[in-house]
């Protein structure tokens, strides 16, 4: 157990934020709280990292209680990420990223080569450090508010609603992204949002908060399944069974048969016998990384005739796409096979239309069952 | 023209001793009025006290439509005349505009971006250095801006009650009608007014953090 | 002599020259923003011309006010006008120069381009937009740039009474030069008085003008 939250309660002047809370967070996990707004969920994250001070209980990280830590200290070993205006404006996105190692007396060159990983990790290029956060666009910001946060590899992580101000379409490649990160820092993330679909997609657990008292706390898939009373139905909204889809990720139903891998190069003749043999009605084209650079269809003509075509800018899943997301964008291109790419755009395999259906007519099965 | 020059011959100790007082005069007041008026800011903007802070913002906001004539007059009929009353009108007057867009400059800066640096693990002291006074230093330069030029112009006035300097020059010029006087004690006046906006004209843009300038 | 025993002796003296203070600032007003205002227009959509404009009467604005006065002596002296109300007017209108001029050119441009546009696909016509639009959505910073000229107005009419023109000044500058603390004292506290009612009462104004739905009800 990371962090434990003891008999948690936070009085402002006569008002009860947060009443008696009651908590474990695993080590690795993203969790995230959400509720109406002045349901305390923003209170508690501030009380991890005691920009609020607990009226009452305590607060353990790793068994120590965090009252006994210089405040200071404690911030400085947590990762903080709020809204894009969190960026100091003043500061290039190297000296943003730098803030923290540079209180801790990191040597210059160790600062260069960690704001050189991270703007990696977060999948900016090298050129950016130079900027400043006005020349960056919100989706940018929040990219660097996280490499910031990340600067001196902290445990923890708390994130203060951070995607609140991007739009929707922005939103969803940062959430992407941000899944393919945690693949690679196992973080404890604690998360702020009031967004539900948000919540799902990115929560291992959720914790749901009104009034300052935890209404329910599991796993996603479980509070999906399982709503504890009316309240967290309403808030889970009608559909449920199409939500419970979106847990699924794209990369666990990434299959490699029913289409061509070639090379940019390669002769069309032998591609072309290759598809027919195999019935494949698309070719895939890499580069010598496995990138995906585009790919060639086989259409058959009214008079019977197959002719090859090529298409440079096929429509991509992301392997963190949901089940609902890589199912709409399927709708929306009249594809029943889309290819599947890793963020950095590389490719994966193939998801089919058929395999997502069958997904949901299972998911249907299973709440029959339970409901009965 | 051949007057001004006949003047200028006959009392260059006199005028480049009035222009010295002047400047000594402006600069004296110009660096206290600065420390001080700083100081206040940041102390009545620090946390918890912020509610002295609009207080106070009230009071030099009014504070600026008083004639700078009048604080000279006040301060003459408190502390009597001399150079020390003159410097101690000038910092009083000049104080107003410093302390006013200081203390507007630092409550301005948005709560979330204070929150931000203190969840990333920066002291109170860390947070008013590195970011709260650089990114008010527009503001502030402003604020310093106007109290130069201020004070600058009061200068002249401070001759009434003994602060020597140029208006010394022009009082003189005034009483005897010697249009010559005059126009020496304006032209260095004015001359010395400009010279000294343009000097913080250009330390404005070299203390105004790279990142405040861009714009999308 | 008591304070209150002064005072009604100079009950009279004072009140002419608290409105041959006011006079004199009433007079420069129209010059002022007759001058200023145009000139704000007439640079509004010339930024080159403005920036010289703005940046010239901003160098007007440094030169001291005793110093401007004196100039203003010598200058007018070879019309005869170099004493009495010419040079007073003429000094407060020059200073409200930049004031007034720079804030109608900031008023005119700050309105949104996407509001002209809006204005036009709408069908309303140049002067049509210059007068329903630009105009109203202007007249709030306008405002603030003449009540600026104004407060500034009331200090520098101080120094009227060196050249002749009376005013409040009388009293500081004979007080000091008589070394009479109560005439000095009357002749502050009322000047001061002056320009924080003129700020205060201008700033009202500024409300009453500002259309409704410019205004941040928070």
């Amino acid at each position: 157990m990371l962090i434990e939250l003891k008999n948690i309660t936070k009085k402002f002047d006569k008002q009860t934020a947060v009443k008696d809370l009651n908590m474990k967070i695993e080590k690795g996990s993203i969790t995230m709280f959400i509720g109406p707004s002045g349901c305390g969920k923003t209170t508690t994250l501030k009380m991890i990292n005691r920009l609020i001070e607990p009226t009452s209980g305590d607060i353990l990280i790793h068994g120590k209680s965090v009252v006994d830590m210089e405040a200071v200290k404690l911030r400085r070993s947590i990762g903080y990420v709020i809204q894009e205006i969190g960026l100091f404006p003043h500061f290039s996105v190297y000296e943003n990223i730098a803030v923290v190692p540079r209180l801790l007396n990191w040597e210059e060159k160790r600062i260069k080569e960690r704001v050189d990983e991270l703007l990696h990790l977060v999948t900016l290029d090298p050129s950016y450090a130079q900027k400043y956060p006005m020349q960056l666009s919100g989706g940018e910001q929040q990219r660097v508010g996280l490499a910031r946060a990340l600067a001196a590899d902290p445990e923890i992580l708390l994130m203060d609603e951070p995607f609140g101000a991007i739009d929707p379409i922005n939103r969803l490649k940062l959430h992407d992204s941000f899944l393919e990160i945690q693949e690679e820092i196992k973080k404890t993330i604690i998360f702020v949002t009031h967004d539900i679909n948000e919540a799902i997609k990115l929560g291992d657990k959720i914790a749901i908060m009104n009034k300052g008292t935890l209404v329910q706390y599991d796993e996603t898939d479980e509070i999906l399944h399982n709503p504890k009373n009316e309240f967290v139905e309403n808030l889970l909204g009608r559909d449920r069974s199409l939500k419970a889809l979106s847990l699924e990720k794209t990369k666990g139903f990434v299959t490699h048969e029913g289409y061509v891998i070639t090379g940019p190069n390669d002769d069309q003749g032998s591609l072309r016998e290759k598809m027919k043999k195999t019935r494949s009605e698309q070719a895939f084209i890499l580069d010598e990384n496995g990138r995906l650079l585009g790919r060639k269809i086989l259409v058959t003509k009214k008079t019977g005739k197959q002719e090859m075509i090529q298409d440079s800018n096929p429509v991509v899943v992301d392997r963190n796409n949901n089940l609902v997301e890589a199912l709409s964008k399927m709708l929306e291109s009249g594809e029943h096979q889309l290819p599947v790419v890793s963020g950095r755009g590389k490719f994966m395999g193939v998801i089919n239309l058929s395999h997502i259906f069958a997904e949901v007519t299972a998911a249907e099965a299973k709440n029959t069952i339970k409901g009965a | 023209m051949a007057k001004i020059l006949t003047y200028f011959l006959q009392n260059q100790a006199r005028i480049l001793t009035s222009t010295w007082e002047h400047f000594y005069l402006f600069a004296v007041s110009t660096f206290l009025s600065v420390v001080i008026g700083i100081f206040t800011g940041i102390f009545v903007t620090g946390e918890g006290r912020e509610r002295i802070g609009r207080i106070l913002l009230t009071i030099t906001g009014a504070a600026q439509a008083v004639p700078s004539m009048a604080v000279v007059a006040l301060v003459f009929i408190f502390v009597g005349i001399g150079f020390a009353p003159a410097v101690i009108a000038l910092v009083i007057y000049s104080l107003v505009p410093i302390i006013f867009n200081t203390t507007s400059g630092l409550l301005s800066i948005s709560p979330k971006l204070i929150e931000a640096a203190k969840g990333t693990g920066l002291t109170n002291l860390q947070i008013l250095w590195r970011i709260k006074l650089p990114i008010a230093v527009p503001v502030i330069m402003a604020g310093i801006r106007s109290a130069a030029t201020i004070n600058i112009g009061t200068a002249t006035v401070a001759a009434v009650i003994g602060g020597g300097g140029l208006g010394d020059l022009i009082y003189t010029g005034l009483k005897l009608q010697r249009t010559e006087i005059i126009i020496i004690g304006t032209f260095l006046a004015a001359f010395i007014a400009i010279l000294v906006d343009i000097l913080i004209a250009q330390a404005e843009k070299v203390i105004t953090p790279k990142g405040l300038k861009i714009s999308r | 002599m008591g304070f209150w025993e002064f005072l009604q002796a100079y009950q009279d003296k004072i009140i002419l020259e608290f409105f041959r203070h006011i006079k004199i600032i009433l007079f420069s007003l129209p010059f002022a923003v007759l001058l200023s205002v145009p000139l704000g227009f007439c640079i509004s959509s010339r930024p080159k011309m403005a920036k010289i404009v703005i940046y010239l009467s901003s160098v007007l604005m440094t030169i001291p006010s005793l110093a401007l006065f004196a100039i203003m002596v010598v200058l007018l002296a070879p019309m005869k006008l170099g004493l009495g109300m010419t040079p007073a007017i003429l000094a407060i209108t020059l200073y409200s120069l930049l004031p007034i001029t720079r804030n109608t050119y900031i008023a005119l441009n700050q309105v949104s381009p996407k509001t002209i546009e809006a204005a036009r696909g709408l069908g309303l016509s140049s002067s049509q937009i210059l007068w329903k639009i630009k105009i109203p959505l202007s007249i709030p910073v306008i405002m603030a740039g003449i009540r600026n000229a104004l407060v500034l107005g009331v200090s520098v009419a101080t120094f009227a009474s060196l050249v002749g023109a009376g005013g409040l000044g009388y009293f500081i500058f004979s007080g000091i030069s008589r070394a009479n603390l109560k005439m000095v004292a009357i002749g502050a506290v009322i000047v001061s008085g002056l320009g924080i009612g003129v700020n205060y009462l201008m700033l009202l104004l500024e409300d009453v003008l500002t259309p409704m739905g410019l205004k941040n009800k928070s």
